[in-house]
């Protein structure tokens, strides 16, 4: 039945869309826009967005046209990307072909990320809004006195669905309350959606804006496969979360914080009780997805040529890609790039009053930005982090999250001479902050802005950049080298072990048995290394008669990781590794 | 540390150090020759408390010298050591710290940098620390009302010390927030333990901090937690006073604290101590009953706030209580000795530590709400 009903939306949409189809490929694309009574863009972030919208590649602001449409809604997602894909054939590259069986993208996404089928493997992004009604969220909404399943501030991370879009409370005194009608739509209540990571993919706002969004073509069109990146983006709103760089720009978002979008987690909610942000590392955090597509490496022969002849994607095209090179080596080094990158973004944007506009209000000095464990240790005398050189320069000076400026040397020298242009961008950072106990705001928001265009350029250059196999033991000895070269704090001592996971698994060097029982030996370990360990809760959704459960994060099994930490015998694990490289 | 601080000199030459491990303003007599050879090897000596001795060391043991005033000691370089108040400020200097005597000297200061670079936390209490120090005068005259003492003593201690302590650290903040060059928000003004410590689940450190917003960084108390009630001891009306530790604590607690204002509360605070200390001295003995009543009262249920109250309100309890041993007067106090005992206990640092690491506020509080009168 489900495939007779199928058969009959397929032809009503052939028949309805070969319109729409025509408008596309005539490249015209300019339909009026219907007026959908939202809440207008706010103005700074249309003067951001368009002020980039003429910049070819690297972009310095959220992409073009990034919420400026609507949703369409994961329910239109699931029916194909569901229980396979039950259609007809598709024409791809000139050959006719069963989508199903191609496998190019999975057809089983949605049961993957909302764990229907499979409750272990579940997604937390599924349950990133459930979790703002369970107990700590409560307590956290009274400390703030706000409630924060429907708080601005919190929603702009914890759905995927964009904040500028949702309408204000307008009983509530509060600018940060928006209504609750929200929590009716269904990509609110399901975290974060499709179209959180992938881009709305519903018509234009705005006017002004082409009207046609990404649905429509990504469905039907043959050539959307090999069409560019940016083609999708500009002309459909569509994310590219193919080209490493703008993925981990999309996660880091979220996961590191971005002024424009409202992501900010600040000192304040910590204090409320917000978990720490882990350091992110974003292949090892998409591991942990658990991911919902099909990874190139296991694509079948047949299809990733057919791809690489066709494509129009530059990190594929002309002959880039070869099945043995490193790809995910590649990711870690770049999403390196673009974490530092969006990172020092966040850290510059907080500098200035551009926060007031997009309901972060965070003050200046946003403390979140710097290192949490700098300050929030006990006294020990004597202690690692005062026999080392002080990260800031000057002792007891509050300084940046050290973790993201891990790798960064490793990447860039795959790059050639950028090492010694990054060391210079990266002392003006260091004098800003030593200016002053948390820096000298302007100059920190100069150098941060600086350092953050010029990591992400790098990024977008490295991506361009595969990585031959014989190269991964010698970047797998990099990484040990600089782990053991310095006293590492917690955050920083992880990425590196995750790095080397990472590495490995791609290399096969020293299998990741042998690796952590070095690292991490099981009875003894150092790290909390994989995430989705927490604490089994429940969360009353409104609209749903059963309690949804959700995993929380476990704070009191967390926590005594980073009390507990110990330099030197990190170290010295680390130089075993080292060893074991040779 | 003097390599973390980018130091010219090692420690044991550098002015900076030796301004408190040896004398006051140091850098000012080092540079005027008048410093004997090898002085900075006896430390802290006779010297440094009691004054330079060129002018009086050939006079001081003639027995004329008894019937000179203290003034005159003064004027030949002589510091008075005697009185409470004068003795609390000669300690207080290096031990809250300073403001250079003479333009340009670096003072005594302790800050923050200091502390990061591995220096030893600053946590004076002058009854404390003069109870704790190997008397090196004939000490019974100090309870003795026919040389100018009182048997209260050590309660007449701990007023004065809080007063001349508070003093001395308004000095400092003024002095830190009005010189540009010093770094600015000064983190040794703020709760060293309001920041400095593992961050752990299940807990809310945001009550009863009283700032404004949770995750602010709470004004560091230490020295201003019991001095409304030390000026009650000593009939000073405190309630201007306790207005102005509000108004400097809202100033101190916004995220990029005002330096002029925080200057300007400071010094109107200083200040005004200043004209009370110059009556404290000399008063009738100190109501210790009602003291301790006023204590438990008042102080003992901000003790669940911060380990500074708990502490504060520990010592003061304790100079009560030696006090009484010295009057002889302990039974009519209970359990007051085992109960010090006992809070003694959870406000300790463990072993290796430097902070209060199990300090637990309600369970401190519970202990010092069971003393009985």
């Amino acid at each position: 039945m489900m495939r007779q009903l199928t058969k009959t939306r397929s032809r009503f949409l052939l028949l309805g869309v070969a319109l729409l189809l025509l408008i596309w490929i005539a490249g015209l694309g300019c339909s009026p826009v219907t007026g959908s009574g939202r809440e207008p863009i706010p103005k700074i972030v249309r003067e951001n967005v368009c002020a980039v919208a003429g910049e070819a590649k690297s972009f310095a602001a959220w992409p073009h046209g990034a919420y400026e449409r609507s949703f369409k809604g994961f329910f239109a997602c699931r029916n194909c990307h569901n229980n396979g894909y039950m259609g007809e054939k598709a024409v791809v590259g000139g050959v006719e072909v069963d989508l199903d069986v191609e496998q190019w993208v999975l057809y089983r996404e949605f049961p993957i990320w909302s764990g229907e089928n499979d409750k272990s493997g579940k997604d937390k992004h599924v349950q990133a809004y459930a979790v703002l009604l369970n107990e700590r969220s409560k307590k956290m909404g009274k400390i703030l006195g706000t409630q924060v399943e429907h708080d601005k501030r919190c929603l702009a991370c914890h759905t995927g669905y964009p904040v500028s879009q949702m309408p204000a409370d307008k009983s509530a005194k509060s600018e940060f309350l928006v209504s609750t009608e929200i929590q009716k739509k269904l990509d609110v209540k399901f975290g974060v959606t499709c179209e959180g990571c992938h881009g709305p993919a519903g018509e234009g706002i705005d006017k002004g804006m082409a009207n046609e969004g990404w649905f429509a073509p990504h469905l039907l069109s043959n050539s959307w496969r090999f069409s560019t990146p940016e083609k999708k983006r500009k002309d459909f709103g569509f994310w590219d979360v193919r080209s490493p760089a703008s993925r981990t720009k999309i996660c880091a978002s979220c996961h590191i914080g971005n002024v424009e979008l409202g992501r900010v987690v600040t000192h304040e909610m910590y204090a409320a009780g917000h978990p720490p942000l882990p350091g992110f590392e974003v292949e090892s955090f998409i591991k942990q997805m658990p991911i919902h597509w099909n990874p190139f490496a296991n694509k079948s022969k047949e299809v990733v040529d057919r791809f690489v002849k066709n494509t129009k994607d530059p990190i594929y095209a002309d002959g880039r890609y070869k099945k043995e090179n490193l790809h995910r080596t590649n990711a870690l080094l770049v999403g390196a790039l673009v974490s530092a990158s969006e990172y020092f973004r966040l850290a510059g944007d907080l500098c200035d009053e551009k926060g007031k506009e997009h309901a972060v209000l965070a003050r200046w000095p946003e403390l979140a930005v710097f290192d949490c464990y700098a300050c929030h240790h006990e006294l020990k005398g004597p202690s690692w982090r005062q026999v080392r050189k002080p990260p800031a320069g000057i002792p007891g000076r509050p300084f940046l999250q050290e973790w993201n400026m891990v790798l960064l040397d490793v990447a860039l020298a795959q790059l050639g001479e950028a090492p010694a242009t990054y060391k210079k961008k990266f002392e003006s950072i260091r004098q800003a902050l030593n200016k002053q106990p948390f820096g000298n705001r302007e100059a920190l928001k100069t150098s941060a802005a600086d350092a953050a265009n010029w990591l992400y350029a790098r990024a977008e250059e490295l991506e361009l950049k595969p990585i031959p196999p014989e190269k991964g033991s010698i970047i797998m000895k990099e990484i040990a080298k600089r782990a053991s070269s310095e006293i590492q704090d917690y955050e920083s001592a992880r990425k590196y072990v995750w790095a080397l996971e990472v590495v490995d698994e791609e290399v096969k060097r020293l299998g990741v048995k042998n690796l952590t029982a070095t690292l991490n030996p099981k009875g003894n370990e150092m790290f909390l290394l994989d995430l989705r360990e927490g604490r089994e809760a429940r969360a009353a959704v409104p609209g749903e008669k059963v309690a949804r459960p959700i995993i929380e994060v476990h704070l009191e099994k967390v926590m005594p990781f980073f009390g507990n930490y110990d330099p030197t015998l990190f170290r010295e694990r680390i130089l075993g590794i080292g060893k074991l490289l040779k | 540390m003097a390599k973390a601080l980018g130091r010219k000199k090692p420690a044991h030459e550098d002015s900076l150090c030796l301004n408190c491990h040896v004398v006051p303003n140091h850098d000012r007599a080092a540079a005027t020759g008048l410093l004997p050879e090898n002085f900075v090897s006896d430390g802290v000596s006779c010297e440094s408390c009691h004054g330079p001795a060129e002018g009086w060391l050939v006079e001081h043991y003639r027995p004329e010298w008894r019937e000179k005033s203290t003034a005159q000691k003064a004027r030949l370089g002589m510091k008075d050591t005697r009185s409470l108040v004068a003795r609390a400020r000669l300690c207080a200097e290096c031990h809250v710290g300073s403001v250079a005597s003479a333009k340009g000297g670096i003072g005594q200061d302790v800050y923050h940098d200091l502390y990061a670079a591995s220096h030893p936390p600053l946590i004076f209490e002058f009854s404390a620390y003069h109870a704790s120090l190997l008397h090196h005068w004939q000490d019974a005259r100090d309870r003795d009302p026919r040389f100018g003492g009182s048997p209260d003593f050590e309660a007449r201690a701990w007023v004065v010390g809080q007063i001349v302590s508070a003093q001395s650290s308004l000095k400092l903040l003024e002095h830190r927030a009005s010189d540009p060059h010093r770094p600015w928000p000064e983190f040794a003004e703020m709760d060293c333990f309001a920041c400095h410590h593992d961050l752990k689940g299940g807990q809310d450190r945001t009550a009863n901090r009283g700032t404004k917003k949770p995750g602010d960084i709470p004004f560091r108390t230490w020295y201003y937690s019991m001095l409304p009630r030390a000026l009650d001891s000593a009939e000073a009306k405190s309630d201007a006073v306790s207005k102005s530790i509000q108004r400097l604590k809202d100033i101190m607690e916004r995220r990029a604290p005002n330096r002029k204002q925080a200057a300007a509360e400071a010094a109107g605070l200083h200040e005004h101590l200043d004209r009370i200390l110059e009556r404290v001295e000399g008063r009738e003995r100190l109501d210790l009953d009602r003291l301790y009543s006023n204590i438990r009262e008042k102080d003992v249920p901000r003790v669940k706030e911060s380990w500074d109250n708990a502490a504060q309100v520990f010592l003061s309890i304790a100079a009560l209580e030696n006090t009484w041993n010295d009057l002889k007067v302990t039974a009519t106090h209970g359990n007051l000795p085992s109960t010090i005992d006992s809070v003694r206990q959870e406000l300790r640092f463990p072993r290796g530590f430097l902070s209060p690491v199990n300090f637990d506020g309600l369970k401190t509080f519970e202990k010092l709400n069971s003393l009985r009168r």
